[in-house]
């Protein structure tokens, strides 16, 4: 007899989904929020070596981790690139994964890494990309129509540029607060440094992009 | 007026801003904020900046990776089934024919070809891994 059956009732909806095979794009959506235990149920079956149980957390995670990845490497194919690469580096170090922590700082302190190794390589090899065309690589606003949404358009490339200016350290930590809203604890993790540190980061960080975008003669998004 | 002369830190403000704070702490700098117009400006300049920081990720799309992302996960079993299978096949018919009747001579010419098509793919893939590596332009699309 084993103890198959009763550890199998007490899996959770997504694990369950997972086993059935058909989880998948229809059960766990994008960006849907997964309970910690949820998350270390998952893992655990992963560990197994079944990739399927690995794909709620893929769901749970791309889309903040793009716009991270975004953030930090200002270009959609690389960012799209940091991200796949994070998580398979999660996936075949997920035998490490220390069972207290949460997946998510786990996960975008190895996105971070990764885009940070991204951007010293690229930065090593491709001097010869111009700002210009850098900027031209942002991602489309979604607004539509003249006038007022070309307005924003603009204000939201000039918010791109002043986010370039700040430098890799600054924004990194901009991305992680402004764009995810991480908690101070959550960053000091993902950016291993103390907790109490993050604060004064934050504020350095947020004031020099203030600068930078004056310099730009920025005057906001709007409504 | 600095902040040490409103008697708030710039990282107190930070944290008050992001929600960091203890109730007693966040209940002082109200009380500093209800007398401050300048703590006041600072604040809504900081509000108003993490609004359109915000509106930047809202336009970022989002692409489905997970069947890509499965394949690339899923492969290196393949991989490793392939040569672990490769490599006994390869094994089980050296040992038949080297411990076969055949002529000796023909074993040392079978064995010299076979072992220099080895070193020669050997020593071809490791010159390419190290082109690759070393090469600016591997990132590049045509």
């Amino acid at each position: 007899m084993t103890t198959f059956e009763p550890l199998e009732r007490r899996d959770s909806n997504a694990v369950k989904e997972a086993r059935q095979g058909h989880v998948v794009s229809a059960q766990i959506t994008q960006g849907a929020e997964l309970t910690n235990e949820v998350e270390r149920e998952l893992i655990l079956k992963c560990r197994g070596g079944d990739a399927r149980f690995f794909e709620p957390l893929v769901r749970a995670y791309e889309a903040s981790g793009m716009r991270v990845a975004m953030g930090m490497m200002r270009d959609q194919d690389a960012a799209h690139d940091a991200v796949q690469e994070s998580f398979v580096k999660a996936w075949k170090n997920l035998g490490r994964f220390d069972m207290k922590r949460t997946f998510g700082p786990w996960f975008f302190q190895i996105l971070r890494n990764q885009c940070r190794d991204m951007l010293r390589s690229r930065q090593a090899r491709a001097k010869h990309v111009t700002k210009d065309e850098r900027l031209e690589e942002r991602p489309a606003a979604v607004d539509t129509g003249p006038g007022r949404d070309m307005e924003r358009t603009d204000a939201k490339r000039i918010l791109w540029e002043g986010l370039e200016q700040v430098g890799d350290e600054h924004r990194e930590i901009l991305v992680l607060k402004e764009l995810e809203d991480f908690r101070y604890n959550e960053i000091a993790n993902i950016l291993e440094i103390p907790e109490g540190t993050v604060a004064s980061r934050l504020f350095h960080a947020r004031r020099a992009l203030r600068e930078a975008l004056e310099d730009l003669g920025y005057a906001g998004v709007g409504s | 007026m600095n902040s040490m002369e409103r008697r708030i830190t710039n990282e107190e403000l930070m944290k008050f801003l992001d929600q960091e704070l203890a109730p007693d702490d966040r209940a002082r700098i109200e009380r500093e904020l209800a007398t401050s117009t300048e703590l006041q400006r600072d604040l809504a300049r900081y509000r108003h900046l993490r609004a359109d920081l915000r509106s930047l990720g809202a336009d970022i799309e989002a692409p489905d990776m997970w069947s890509s992302l499965h394949r690339k996960l899923t492969r290196p079993v393949g991989w490793l089934l392939l040569v672990a299978g490769a490599l006994l096949w390869t094994g089980w018919g050296s040992w038949l024919y080297f411990t076969s009747d055949e002529d000796l001579i023909m074993k040392f010419a079978m064995g010299g070809i076979t072992i220099g098509f080895v070193l020669l793919l050997a020593g071809t893939l490791h010159e390419r891994w190290i082109e690759w590596q070393s090469d600016p332009y591997r990132d590049i699309e045509r």
